[in-house]
């Protein structure tokens, strides 16, 4: 469904990726691990296109997308949930979730589409006039992921959903996660937890200083001294 | 980077003392334009000190010149006070003025914008007031008869008076900008200027190294609006008090390069006299071309050569070297 | 203290007036961060519109702002797109060019149309309006007061209730997660940018009406819409509006205390005493 191949990109003459090739096939969760400043959201950016690349090639369902600008990704299908959630503080939930469905297929879908989000968050829909910015940090991540969902993506990528929440809150968040999955949805997942992360995806990629360092499916690298290795340096 | 700067200072004393002594060999017209020249690259040093050594870009400047053109005069003609008396004080007030800016606009970082905006609301407050005041000349200015000198044989005349300020003026700026570069206030404003929080995060005091640096500037273009109220003999309001005059200064120093030692020296050295020739030739046909001409210029320069011309040169330089190597 | 009243009525309309010029500059501050240094010499530049199309065509202003508004909407599409958005991002090179710009359109405009005041005529010319038996306001002073209300009404609607407008929040709140959600945001901030120089050609002809104008006035309209501007906050619609209201009722009320123009410098030591006590405008946040 993604395939990304060669990807070089960084900030200004700053080379942050180096060489990224990944592939997501459809229906799968795919997992993107690696330490602090492994280059995880860089990545993720650099397939939103809100990071220009230095250079590389990107398919999604067969199109190209490496030239495209970042409102034309999410209009292809993919719909990204970025790192601490980036909502509109003065808008209420309603407001955040119709800002998601902007995109001009998703909005003729909008009303179904947000009814079907508050299905998933029951919580949003309690606090619907709410101002984002007053939300808990939990409720922000799931009104973060609503709006992503608005615009009836195919592929959804999460940044690190679960950084500062609590427990309840990260398992609440992942049985959605696994809801959409199971109904067919492809999920790209950069997570800092290793083990969240391992006990969630199917296959991951491990980021190490902008290089991919292993790939692999989830299982055999619950077991890899490597993996481990990778993850806290030396 | 301290070798560099003492290259350029020189390098812009010299220019501008040879400028002078050229000058002042040749007919009254040009060296009148020359003497203007070397007053508006003191001005813009003076203003450079805050803009392009600070990175603010102040608006503002014109209460300074004005005060040090209009209150030493009003001083002389109504109150009898000598000339030098009243250059002092307006040089005071006006520092006492940049430090209440500062104060006003750098106790909380509110950001470039926001001082570019209350500084261009002071100037013009300035201009009001200067015009609204009958003691400052109102909006009719003031007139001094300068008197020439005569040290028993020798006679300078007051074009020659002119030009001798001038030239100390444009080279005081430029001594106290290289000495500014590298003391440690110097230091401070640049560390200021590359990242506020870092400088800030390592002890640097925002308020004081840039209200330090806005009082020196606010001296320097007090004393460079006195020398410009000498050469002119009358002063006009409109002209010294109004923020239009600053911003043509911020114009030729952004050409130059802000930010640079000589960008300012080289915006003003070659665009000022470039307009005054060229406001002469076209006097009464076509007004204000001049200043069009500017403009686009500013514009096209920022589009193209956002580092000034100074910035070109120095990369075309750098190139050429890399060339040779 | 009937002058003092017939003051305060005199400065909310024409405080009105310039609060609209002042949220023009803030609706293109509030989705691009950009402030243009040259934003009044623009609404001379449509004043002066309005007294060509009067000199040629002999159109009042009433009529011709709807001639003046796209074709200076257009004008700063094309400034912003190929000029000003290039350098977004680097705010001191904005001003510097915005510098430049004001040159250029001011001295154009001495070129073309001399150093004289020239008056454009309007149907409201002379017209007063008798409120009880206590003030005496100019119709076109009542116009401009509605006007402004009427627009700003029909502008915080757009912002508040359609799909457009709500795109132009979330640029302002996130440009970048407003991306990521779909929004063309290059293209959302040049709209704004346009209807805000509509908004600013309404101000012109509504100005123009029963006042001399001339080439050089630009610095001064920008330098008075810079006021509310920075006390609304900057980003703050309706706060800008409302603190032209008080910049407006600043300068009439500073006229009939100080003689000449001492009273025009009111405005200015209300706006330096406001920032005193509130640095970040009388509804701004302070970060």
């Amino acid at each position: 469904m993604l395939e990304l191949t060669g990807l070089c990109a960084g900030y200004g003459d700053l080379e942050v990726l180096r060489d990224i090739s990944l592939s997501i096939g459809q229906g799968e969760i795919v997992g993107l691990l690696g330490a602090n400043n492994a280059g995880k959201t860089t990545l993720v950016n650099c397939i939103s296109r809100l990071i220009p690349w230095h250079r590389g090639a990107c398919k999604f369902e067969g199109r190209d997308i490496s030239r495209l600008a970042p409102h034309e990704v999410t209009e292809c299908g993919i719909s990204q949930v970025p790192e601490g959630r980036q909502l509109f503080p003065a808008m209420t939930v309603w407001e955040n979730l119709m800002m998601g469905g902007f995109p001009g297929k998703a909005r003729a879908q909008r009303a179904k589409t947000i009814e079907y989000v508050f299905g998933l968050f029951p919580r949003l829909l309690e606090r619907r006039t709410q101002l984002a910015g007053t939300l808990s940090g939990g409720e922000q991540q799931m009104l973060a992921i609503g709006r992503a969902l608005m615009s009836g993506p195919r592929l959804l990528v999460l940044d690190e959903p679960s950084l500062g929440l609590s427990p309840r809150f990260v398992q609440t968040i992942f049985e959605a996660l696994a809801a959409l999955h199971r109904e067919g949805l492809t999920i790209l997942l950069v997570e800092q937890n290793l083990n969240v992360a391992l006990k969630n995806v199917q296959r991951c990629y491990v980021l190490e200083r902008g290089e991919v360092a292993i790939s692999g499916r989830a299982e055999d690298m619950r077991h890899d001294p490597a993996v481990r290795k990778a993850y806290l340096g030396n | 980077m301290n070798r560099e700067i003492a290259y350029t200072a020189a390098g812009g004393l010299v220019a501008v003392l040879a400028a002078g002594v050229i000058v002042s060999a040749m007919p009254e017209y040009y060296s009148g334009i020359a003497t203007k020249t070397l007053i508006f690259i003191g001005l813009a040093m003076a203003w450079n000190i805050v803009g392009g050594i600070g990175g603010q870009l102040s608006l503002g400047h014109s209460v300074f010149i004005g005060l040090g053109a209009l209150l030493p005069a009003a001083m002389l003609l109504k109150l009898s006070v000598p000339l030098w008396v009243g250059v002092a004080c307006a040089a005071v007030v006006s520092s006492l003025i940049g430090a209440g800016l500062s104060w006003l606009t750098f106790r909380f970082r509110l950001g470039h914008l926001y001082f570019a905006l209350v500084t261009l609301a002071v100037g013009e407050l300035g201009r009001i007031i200067v015009i609204g005041t009958e003691f400052l000349g109102g909006a009719s200015g003031l007139l001094v008869q300068y008197k020439s000198w005569s040290f028993g044989e020798v006679h300078v005349s007051v074009a020659t008076q002119s030009l001798i300020f001038a030239l100390a003026f444009a080279a005081l700026t430029i001594v106290v900008t290289y000495g500014l570069l590298r003391s440690k206030l110097g230091y401070r404003l640049r560390a200021l200027k590359g990242n506020e929080d870092a400088a800030q995060a390592i002890g640097i005091d925002l308020l004081r190294s840039k209200t330090a640096a806005m009082v020196i500037s606010a001296i320097l273009s007090s004393l460079g609006g006195s020398v410009f109220a000498q050469y002119n003999g009358f002063v006009d309001p409109e002209v010294v008090a109004s923020p239009i005059l600053i911003i043509s200064i911020i114009l030729f120093t952004a050409i130059g390069g802000i930010g640079t030692i000589l960008g300012p020296v080289l915006g003003v050295a070659i665009l000022f006299p470039f307009g005054e020739i060229l406001r002469g030739v076209l006097a009464n046909s076509l007004p204000g071309l001049h200043l069009v001409i500017f403009g686009a210029t500013l514009v096209a320069v920022i589009r193209l050569m956002p580092n000034g011309l100074v910035g070109w040169l120095r990369t075309r330089m750098q190139l050429l070297r890399v060339q040779q190597a | 203290m009937d002058i003092l009243l017939q003051a305060i009525i005199q400065g909310v309309l024409i405080g009105s007036t310039y609060g609209l010029i002042a949220l023009s500059m803030g609706l293109i501050y509030s989705v691009s961060g950009i402030t243009n240094f040259a934003h009044g010499d623009l609404m001379v530049l449509c004043m002066f519109g309005a007294y060509t199309l009067f000199a040629i065509l002999g159109l009042d202003p009433y009529i011709s702002v709807l001639l003046v508004a796209p074709a200076i909407a257009i004008a700063t599409f094309v400034l912003y797109k190929y000029l000003i958005q290039p350098i977004s991002s680097q705010q001191l090179m904005v001003i510097q060019l915005t510098l430049g710009l004001m040159f250029v359109i001011q001295n154009l405009l001495l070129m073309v149309y001399g150093g004289n005041f020239q008056r454009v005529p309007s149907v409201l010319d002379g017209d007063v309006m008798i409120i009880g038996d206590f003030a005496v306001i100019q119709s076109s002073l009542f116009v401009s007061f509605v006007t402004t209300w009427v627009l700003a009404a029909v502008l915080f609607w757009l912002l508040g209730r359609t799909d457009f407008g709500r795109s132009v929040r979330a640029v302002h709140q996130n440009a970048r997660a407003a991306a990521l959600v779909g929004v063309n945001v290059g293209r959302t901030q040049l709209i704004v940018v346009s209807l805000s120089a509509a908004i600013l050609a309404v101000s012109a002809s509504l100005l123009v009406s029963g006042r001399a104008i001339h080439p050089s006035e630009g610095l001064h309209y920008t330098i008075v819409a810079l006021m509310p501007f920075v006390l609304g906050g900057m980003s703050n619609l309706l706060s800008i509006l409302i603190s032209g209201t008080i910049i407006g009722v600043a300068e009439t009320v500073g006229n009939v205390y100080l003689n000449g123009p001492l009273g025009f410098a009111v405005p200015y030591l209300v706006f330096i005493l406001i920032l005193i006590f509130r640095p970040q405008g009388l509804f701004g946040a302070r970060s």
